[in-house]
C-alpha cells in the first residue's frame, strides 16, 4: 500500500456520500440475479433478438408465474426450463421487480398490412376482453402483446395451439373456438397485428408506467439500442396464409441485421488486429 | 493517478482515440477510485460497463491496442460463408459516451506492490485492477508448430485475421480435399467450439464441396454436447455413413504430436500415424494471455487462480482476474462465463471500495453451437458458489434433450442468434 490508510478512509467515506442509488430499490442481490437474464433477453430486458421477448415493464405477477410455468415444465421451452429450474421464489420476485421498473419498449417491425387487418379485427372478437386496449395492457394473467416481437409471438400462440403450453381455462375455449371458426391462419394473422401495433388506440392508464416506442427516423432520439439500420426493417413478409413461422426477415443471409462499427480514424494508425490476444 | 506526462498524454489524446482529462464529459473527481482495466474483450469492457453503471464517479481506464474487436462467437459462421467478417466486428466509441477512457494501448507490465501498471507512454496507477486478456497459445506444445507457422496452417482461435485466412483457404480448396482439425486437450477457450467450427465447414463443404470432408484430431477422448453433435452430424452430414462430411478420432488415433507444414501432413496418435489436408486448422494448448503470466497471476496450470467469490487473484490483492485467463471452476471458458463473472467481479469492486461484503454471487453461462442451416444445440447452466468453488446448482440447467424435434432445433437457431445480437448490443451496443 502506498496510500496511507487513512486517506483511503477518507476517499471511501468521500465515495459513499457520492454513491448514487443505481436501480432504486435495488438490492445488490437484484442485480446479480439479474445479471443472467440480461445476456440474452438484452439491456433491461429490452430485446433487439427477434426470437427473444422483451421483457421490460412486465407485470410482477406475471412474470413470477411464467417463471414458475417453465420451471415445472406447464409450460414448454427450450432454454428457460432448465433455467429457471436454477432460482427459487423469492428470486423470482427480485427479477420481477427489476424488469417491471423499466418501460416495455417496441420496435416498429415488418409486418403484412393485409395480416395486420385480419388480426384487428380477430383481436377484437376473440382477445380483446382480456387483452385488453388491442393488448397493450398487461395484468396478472395476460402479458403484453402489442408490440413484442413477430417471431416470438409466432412460436408462443404455435405453443398455445400445440397444446404445450398450459392456458388458462378460459383462454383455452376462446382459443378453440378461434381455431374452429377461423382456421390456423388466424394466429399469423394475430400475430402480425400484435407485431405491428406501437401506438395504444386509447389513452393508456395514467398510473402505468408509458411504454416507449422507438422512432425509427430518429431513433437516437430515443437514447435506447440501435443496432442496425431501420431501413432494413422494412422487408416484405412472407404472403402465405397459412401459419407457418417463418424465419425472421432480420435473419435471411441478405439482410444480416448488423451494422459494421465506425472504425475510429486514426492518424497514426494503429496495427491491424492480426496477432494474438497479446499484442 | 496518471504518471504520464501532459505531454505524453496530449500525444495520446491526439491520436484520436483517447480522451483528455481535461473535459471529461462525467463527473470523474481527483479523489475518484481508479480502476484500470486490461483487455477490451467480453469481460473487460462488460467488467467496465458494469462498474460504470454502479459507481459513475469511478475513473476508469480500459488498455485495448485493437481498435476494433471480433467476437470469437459466431466466428465459425464466417468460415461457412453464413456471415461476413464486418457482422462480428465491434468497436470502442461507445466508451467515451459512457464515461470510460479507453487508450489503444497494450499494458506492458503490472507492480501489484505500487499497483501500477506500465503502458508504452508511461504507467497508470490503480485502486483496483482489472485483468481479462483472454488466451495465448501454448506454441512449443506441437512440434513443427508455432506462430510463424500459424501464417500457413490457421489456428483461427482469437484474431480475425486468422479467420480470414482460414476462410480463404476453404475457398480455395479442391472438392475432395480434408479439412482437418486439431483440437487440443482441456482446459481451452470455448470446450464445444472445435466440434461447432467441424459442423460449419461440413455445412460449407455439403453446399460447394460436397466430395471433401472434415477430419477431427482430438486429443481427448469425448467432448461436451457429444451425443447431440453427433446426432446433428447424422441428421446433417452423413456421419457414420461411408461418405461423411466429418470423421472423429478420438485420442489413441488424434492426439497430434507433429506438424509438417510443407508436407500439408499432422502426424498423431499412439502410431504416430501420417494425415494428409488441404486444409489444416490446428487448434493450440493454451494458458492466460501473457500478461497474467508474466505478472505472476498464474499458477502451474498457466491459468490464474481467484477467490470464485470476487474473482481477486489469490497472488496479489486489488488485482482482478476474470474470463478465459482466470481457473473459475467449473464455469467453461466461454463469452457467456465471461460476461457473468465480469458482473460479479463489478459488484466485488464496488463493494470492497465502499468496504462492505459483496452479496451472494450468481453465475450463469449459455452456450449455443449452431450445427447448420436452422439447427442448433444448447447447454445452459446456472451456478451458485458452494464452499470456493463455482459449481451448478442442482436440479437446473443441462443440453438440449437428444429427443429434441428438428423444430426444437429450429428455435434453438433462432434463439443462438437472438442471443449474439442481444448479448453484443449489452456489451459493445450504445446503450446502458
Ligand atoms: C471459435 C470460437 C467460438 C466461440 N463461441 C462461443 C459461444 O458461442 N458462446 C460463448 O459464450 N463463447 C464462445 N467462445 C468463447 C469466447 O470467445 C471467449 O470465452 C471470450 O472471448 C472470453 O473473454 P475474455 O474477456 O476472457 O477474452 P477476450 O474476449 O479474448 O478479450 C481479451 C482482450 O484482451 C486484450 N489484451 C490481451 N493482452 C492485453 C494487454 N497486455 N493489454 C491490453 N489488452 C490486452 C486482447 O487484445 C483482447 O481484446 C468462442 C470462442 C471461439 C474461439
Amino acid at each position: 500500500m502506498t496510500v496511507p490508510s487513512i486517506l483511503l478512509t477518507l476517499i471511501f467515506t468521500c465515495i459513499h456520500c457520492l454513491f448514487p442509488p443505481v436501480w432504486a430499490g435495488q438490492t445488490a442481490d437484484t442485480q446479480m440475479l439479474v445479471n443472467g437474464c440480461l445476456g440474452c433477453h438484452g439491456p433491461r430486458g429490452i430485446s433487439l433478438g427477434p426470437a427473444i421477448p422483451t421483457i421490460s415493464g412486465m407485470d410482477e405477477e406475471l412474470f413470477v408465474k411464467t417463471m414458475e410455468n417453465y420451471q415445472k415444465d406447464k409450460w414448454y421451452s427450450t432454454v428457460m426450463g432448465r433455467l429457471a429450474k436454477g432460482y427459487t421464489r423469492a428470486d423470482f420476485q427480485a427479477m420481477a421487480n427489476y424488469f417491471s421498473q423499466f418501460p416495455f419498449t417496441r420496435y416498429p417491425q415488418a409486418t403484412d398490412p393485409e395480416k395486420v387487418l385480419a388480426g384487428r379485427l380477430l383481436h377484437r372478437e376473440h382477445c380483446e376482453e382480456c387483452h385488453k386496449n388491442d393488448g397493450f395492457s398487461s395484468q396478472k394473467q395476460t402479458g403484453r402483446l402489442a408490440g413484442q416481437w413477430l417471431l416470438y409471438l409466432q412460436y408462443t400462440l404455435l405453443d398455445y395451439q400445440q397444446g404445450r403450453r398450459e392456458a388458462p381455462e378460459k383462454m383455452r375455449d376462446r382459443f378453440k373456438m378461434l381455431l374452429e371458426k377461423q382456421g390456423p391462419g388466424s394466429l399469423e394473422q394475430l400475430s402480425h397485428f400484435y407485431a405491428s401495433q406501437l401506438d395504444p388506440p386509447s389513452e393508456p392508464d395514467p398510473s402505468a408506467r408509458p411504454d416507449l416506442v422507438i422512432d425509427s427516423q430518429n431513433p437516437a432520439s430515443s437514447q435506447l439500442p440501435v443496432p442496425f439500420p431501420f431501413s432494413q426493417r422494412n422487408v416484405p413478409p412472407p404472403s402465405n396464409g397459412d401459419f407457418q413461422p417463418t424465419t425472421h426477415p432480420l435473419l435471411q443471409p441478405s439482410l444480416h441485421p448488423f451494422e459494421p462499427p465506425v472504425i475510429p480514424s486514426q492518424q497514426n494508425a494503429l496495427p491491424l488486429p492480426n496477432g494474438d490476444s497479446q499484442p | 493517478m496518471f504518471t504520464i506526462t501532459r505531454r505524453q498524454f496530449i500525444k495520446l489524446a491526439g491520436s484520436g482515440a483517447a480522451l483528455s482529462l481535461v473535459g471529461m464529459p462525467w463527473t470523474v473527481q481527483a479523489n475518484s477510485p481508479k480502476i484500470v482495466i486490461i483487455g477490451g474483450g467480453i469481460g473487460g469492457v462488460t467488467t467496465a460497463r458494469e462498474l460504470i453503471q454502479l459507481h459513475p464517479q469511478l475513473d476508469i481506464t480500459l488498455l485495448e491496442p485493437h481498435p476494433v474487436y471480433h467476437t470469437c462467437f459466431m466466428s465459425n459462421e464466417v468460415l461457412s460463408g453464413e456471415r461476413p467478417l464486418e457482422s462480428i466486428q465491434f468497436g470502442y466509441e461507445f466508451l467515451q459516451k459512457r464515461g470510460i477512457r479507453w487508450l489503444p494501448v497494450p499494458a506492458l507490465a503490472i507492480d501489484p506492490v505500487t499497483k501500477k501498471v506500465k503502458i508504452p507512454e508511461g504507467e497508470l496507477s490503480y485502486d483496483r485492477l482489472v485483468v481479462s486478456p483472454g488466451i495465448q497459445f501454448r506454441w512449443d506444445q506441437i512440434e513443427g508448430y508455432g506462430k510463424a507457422v500459424s501464417e500457413h496452417l490457421p489456428h483461427a482461435w482469437s484474431a480475425p485475421s486468422q479467420v480470414a485466412l482460414l476462410r480463404q483457404q476453404l475457398e480455395a480448396m479442391p472438392n475432395g480435399g480434408t479439412v482437418i482439425i486439431t483440437v487440443p486437450p482441456h482446459p481451452y477457450r470455448c470446450p464445444p467450439a472445435p466440434y461447432e467450427r467441424a459442423s460449419q465447414i461440413a455445412y460449407y463443404l455439403k453446399q460447394y464441396k460436397p466430395r471433401s470432408k472434415v477430419l477431427i484430431l482430438d486429443a481427448k477422448d469425448g467432448f461436451p454436447k457429444q451425443q447431440l453433435f453427433m446426432q446433428g452430424w447424422e441428421e446433417l452430414y452423413g456421419f457414420k455413413t461411408e461418405h461423411s462430411l466429418i470423421e472423429w478420432l478420438p485420442s489413441q488415433e488424434g492426439k497430434v504430436l507433429r506438424v509438417d507444414a510443407q508436407k500439408m501432413a499432422v502426424y498423431a496418435g499412439e502410431l504416430e500415424e501420417e494425415y494428409k489436408g488441404s486444409v489444416i486448422n490446428v487448434i493450440p494448448p493454451q494458458m492466460a494471455g501473457q500478461i497474467a503470466i508474466d505478472n505472476d497471476l498464474s499458477d502451474d496450470t498457466g491459468w490464474c487462480p481467484v477467490n470464485k467469490k470476487t474473482f481477486e487473484s489469490s497472488r496479489h490483492p486489488d488485482v482482478y482476474v476474470i474470463g478465459d485467463a482466470c481457473d473459475a471452476s467449473q464455469m467453461p471458458k466461454s463469452a457467456y462465463s465471461a460476461h457473468s463473472q465480469a458482473k460479479v467481479c463489478a459488484l466485488a469492486i464496488v463493494a470492497s471500495l465502499k468496504g462492505e461484503e459483496i452479496s451472494t454471487p450468481a453465475y450463469l453461462n449459455t452456450c449455443y453451437s449452431v450445427l447448420g442451416k436452422e439447427y442448433a444445440i444448447s447447454l445452459s447452466t446456472v451456478y451458485r458458489l458452494v464452499g470456493d468453488s463455482i459449481a451448478p446448482v442442482e436440479g437446473s440447467g443441462g443440453l438440449t434433450p437428444e429427443q429434441a424435434s428438428a423444430e426444437d432445433k429450429k428455435r434453438e437457431y433462432l434463439y443462438a442468434h437472438s442471443w449474439f445480437l442481444n448479448f453484443t448490443q449489452g456489451i459493445f451496443g450504445g446503450e446502458l
